[in-house]
């Protein structure tokens, strides 16, 4: 056996395989919302320059886009999930812009509520975080959606090709 | 969570066998052969087979629903 599949060799049982695959799924989920708090709390609450934070961005994004297009392609939406639809994407939309709106303007009163602090302010504050935000991510749901349910018909399609192949062999 | 394989670890006592020897046969660990047969992993169909050949039963006998 040459040297590198002796070193790929697994020696692990299928047991200890699927909790391995647990523990790095944990690992992955840890390091997500551990950068997100970090890039957050150092761009918005301790107003650093952008190149201290930068890279913690850019390695979340990382994570972000290959969740997204890994699930897409195994056209697997959630754990919790099976289909989706557009009380989904509503949902999704207004308690993600909501939490990211909240961050935003409490980042913004830290930084200039004591001259403007008003509540009439931080409601405009809020409000102009928030309303492009439902805009933004309601059309890339959608998008996302369609490129989602796409894939699931291209998968079932495969398959129900793959079982005439078989009959016709 | 599957309930215990009482006739898995009977079959494997008649063939006088212990987990860690059955772990052999099958090519896996003996915590995987104790987790198996108290129910606390489910076993692929791959490994089931596996089992069954070591231990002379079919899947139904080891493997079915009571």
């Amino acid at each position: 056996m040459g040297v590198w599949k002796r070193w790929c060799k697994k020696e692990i049982d299928e047991r200890q395989q699927a909790d391995l695959n647990r523990v790095t799924g944990y690992g992955y989920w840890i390091a997500f919302w551990l950068l997100l708090a970090a890039f957050i709390v150092e761009a918005v609450f301790l107003k650093r320059p952008v190149s201290e934070w930068v890279v913690e961005w850019a390695v979340f994004m990382i994570l972000a886009v290959y969740e997204v297009t890994a699930c897409i392609r195994i056209g697997v939406w959630s754990e919790g999930k099976q289909n989706v639809g557009w009380k989904d994407f509503v949902r999704y939309s207004l308690i993600g812009s909501f939490l990211f709106s909240v961050v935003m303007t409490v980042g913004w009163y830290l930084d200039m509520g004591k001259e403007w602090g008003s509540v009439g302010n931080l409601v405009i504050i809020f409000g102009t975080f928030f309303i492009p935000l439902v805009i933004l991510m309601l059309v890339t749901f959608f998008a996302a959606g369609k490129i989602f349910k796409w894939r699931r018909r291209k998968l079932e399609e495969k398959f129900a090709e793959d079982s005439e192949d078989e009959e016709n062999e | 969570m599957a309930d215990k394989n009482k006739r898995m670890k009977i079959a494997r006592i008649e063939k006088d066998l212990s987990q860690d020897q059955l772990a052999s046969l099958v090519g896996v660990t003996r915590q995987t052969i104790s987790m198996i047969e108290s129910g606390k992993f489910n076993p692929s169909l791959q490994l089931c087979i596996a089992i069954c050949r070591a231990l002379d039963r079919t899947l139904d006998q080891l493997f079915w629903e009571e």
